[in-house]
């Protein structure tokens, strides 16, 4: 009895310990944030002030930043998005020469290093003017999810039952009418799900603008982050309270799409 | 006017063919069933009627007009499907506004259309609910209602009732009749079951192994079925079956001689003899007269069902109005030779 008392003591101990290693960094970055910027240090700062936020919030380059940023990681969503969905209703419902082949090398890309392409990329967008244009930036963080998205999109169509399909096609559908009023609705959560880690990603990437931009006024904010190392002397206090600001998109969707994740996650469309 | 001509259809998959050199003609404002065991390709049939699937090989007409190229949506049909195949993210109403929204009807149209149907098949209080609030008998009758709101030239309805229980189903199976009675539409029903087939069909095609077996009236195919295959598909309990073999220079059952004038060619027959035409009083001076035990009685409602055997330890089925004998009696059967049904060694139907 007190024997498996103490295990438990000892499993919960070192656990929270665990949480406490990731929590740190994360108070550290809220305490931090709410600092004057004498405050160096992991210490307890002598008053909270809103000044970090109200300097990086007014500051027109970091703003730009935040909305380069949220231009390119939700074009670049939006555009793998609708380039997935033919290619997986194609895969999920036509049959044709070398499907399996196809299928594969799609599933292969998604763990491909795509940024080994980078430098051909690089070159490529230079000698056709896509180099330093926000354009350019999508076109390629779009191509970068499209093969998961193809994939994850084909299964979720997968599930979809083949007479609901002839029942559309009957009923006068043609193959984008039966997409848009029974493929696509019926995938909504997975299509949610999608968008979310698509955002996610791209809003997180930080090589392709890094390289793919050099026009400051075009660098979305996970690289405007890094430029704060390169200053003379970096403030903590700013820094923190801009990484603060750019954990609040992600977070905020995934409030926002909880209801669909469950589902998406927790077995797909039933009638 | 709608008639459906069927033309050397043949359908493979891959290397498997479904469909073999399959020829039907189906009348205008017909109610035709095909009736098939599982796997015969009845559905396959339908598909390709649709438009839904091609045939390999073959055409279909409507009205002699070739559509075995076109697409569905140009060929004028609806379809009711087995597993109901309603939209899971539409209410009942948006499932049956759908194919006239394809159409581009106009909303007070559809509206008034819908709920015409609705009263029709008596689901106006479930306009507002989504398929997965509707029980079984709900759900089809709401895959009905999507059907008949288009009015199509055809209906093709592949096994709608088989999901159901038996109560709902004849329920349905009946309103289905009339509202074939009042549309005037030509109906293409595929079912497995054969009693289904009998009590809807003008006219019954039996499919097996994607080759048609027999077309012709329920009466016609019951009483006067082409081969062995159709007379045991058709009826329940199933028709008895005598194999015999030639003995001194004829065929006997139960020491009893077949008479018949052209069994010298043959060296087998078979003789199928349906459960009602077992008799046990005897009728008439052909009725053939069969030793067996009693083994079994079963009460069906309107007369019984009689399990026996023969001297041979053959097992029959009798089906009577009364049955005032006890299991292990032994008596006397009659054999209506009038309706027995003869069959040559290939299984096909041969005259007395
Ligand atoms: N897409 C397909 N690919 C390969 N074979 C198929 C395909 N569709 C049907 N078949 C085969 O064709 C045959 C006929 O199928 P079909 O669905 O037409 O039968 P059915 O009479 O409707 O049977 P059931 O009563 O079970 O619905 C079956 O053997 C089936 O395995
Ligand atoms: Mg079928």
């Amino acid at each position: 009895m007190i024997k498996i008392k103490l295990r438990f003591i000892v499993v919960y101990l070192i656990l929270t310990l665990l949480a406490l290693a990731f929590l740190i960094p994360f108070i550290w970055l809220v305490v931090e944030s709410f600092s004057p910027l004498n405050n160096i240090g992991f210490t307890i700062p002598s008053t909270f002030t809103l000044a970090p936020f109200e300097h990086v919030l007014t500051n027109s380059t970091f703003i730009r930043s935040i909305y380069m940023g949220l231009i390119q990681s939700l074009g670049a969503t939006f555009l793998s998005i609708i380039f997935a969905v033919g290619p997986a209703y194609v895969f999920s419902r036509k049959s044709f020469k070398f499907k399996t082949t196809l299928l594969l090398g799609v599933l292969l890309l998604t763990g491909f290093p795509v940024f080994s392409l980078l430098v051909p990329t690089f070159i490529f967008f230079i000698d056709t003017g896509l180099y330093n244009t926000v354009i350019g930036v999508i076109l390629f963080l779009g191509v970068l999810n499209l093969p998961i998205d193809i994939w994850i999109m084909k299964n979720s169509f997968d599930q979809i039952p083949k007479s609901i399909e002839r029942a559309s096609i009957v009923d006068g559908a043609g193959t984008l009418k039966s997409l848009i009023y029974i493929f696509i609705p019926l995938s909504l959560p997975i299509m949610a799900v999608l968008i979310i880690l698509n955002f996610v990603i791209n809003w997180g990437n930080f090589y392709v603008p890094f390289i793919l931009l050099s026009s400051s006024h075009l660098l979305p904010i996970s690289v405007r982050i890094y430029s704060f190392f390169g200053a003379f002397s970096v403030r903590y206090n700013e820094l923190a309270a801009l990484s603060i600001i750019y954990t609040i998109p992600a977070v905020v969707l995934y409030i926002f799409a909880q209801k669909y994740m469950i589902k998406a996650l927790s077995g797909g469309i039933k009638g | 006017m709608s008639s459906v001509e069927m033309k050397n259809i043949t359908k493979m998959y891959d290397k498997v063919t479904v469909l073999k050199d399959l020829n039907l003609k189906i009348d205008d404002q017909e109610f035709f069933v095909l009736l098939g065991p599982s796997g015969s390709g009845k559905s396959t049939t339908l598909n390709t009627m649709a438009g839904l699937d091609t045939p390999t090989s073959g055409n279909i007409l409507f009205d002699s007009e070739d559509v075995t190229y076109f697409d569905p949506n140009k060929r004028g049909v609806a379809m009711v499907f087995q597993d109901y195949a309603l939209y899971p993210h539409m209410n009942v109403y948006k499932n049956m506004a759908f194919p006239l929204k394809m159409k581009r009807y106009k909303n007070d149209y559809i509206n008034k259309k819908i709920n015409e149907v609705a009263n029709i098949l008596g689901i106006k209080e479930l306009l507002k609910r989504l398929p997965r609030e509707l029980s079984g008998g709900q759900a089809q009758r709401v895959a009905l209602g999507r059907a008949l709101v288009r009015d199509p030239k055809i209906f093709l309805l592949d096994e709608p009732l088989s999901n159901l229980d038996a109560k709902i189903r004849s329920q349905i199976r009946n309103e289905l009749k009339l509202i074939h009675n009042d549309l005037k539409k030509t109906f293409v029903y595929v079912t497995h079951d054969q009693q289904e087939a009998m009590y809807l069909g003008d006219r019954v095609g039996i499919l097996n192994d994607g080759v048609i077996q027999q077309v012709g009236t329920p009466q016609e195919v019951y009483s006067h079925p082409k081969n062995l295959f159709v007379a045991k598909f058709l009826g329940e309990p199933e028709i008895n079956i005598f194999e015999l073999d030639k003995n001194d220079g004829g065929f006997k059952i139960g020491g009893v001689p077949v008479d018949g004038h052209n069994f010298d060619k043959l060296n087998k027959i078979t003789i199928g003899i349906r459960p009602e035409n077992i008799l046990l009083e005897k009728k008439s001076e052909r009725d053939m007269p069969l030793k067996i035990v009693i083994r079994a009685k079963e009460f069906t409602g309107s007369g019984f069902i009689i399990i026996a055997s023969t001297d041979e330890g053959k097992e029959i089925r009798i089906i009577s109005d009364q049955a005032n004998m006890d299991v292990g009696d032994l008596i006397t059967a009659y054999i209506d030779y009038e309706h027995a049904i003869l069959f040559d060694e290939q299984g096909d139907s041969i005259n007395k």
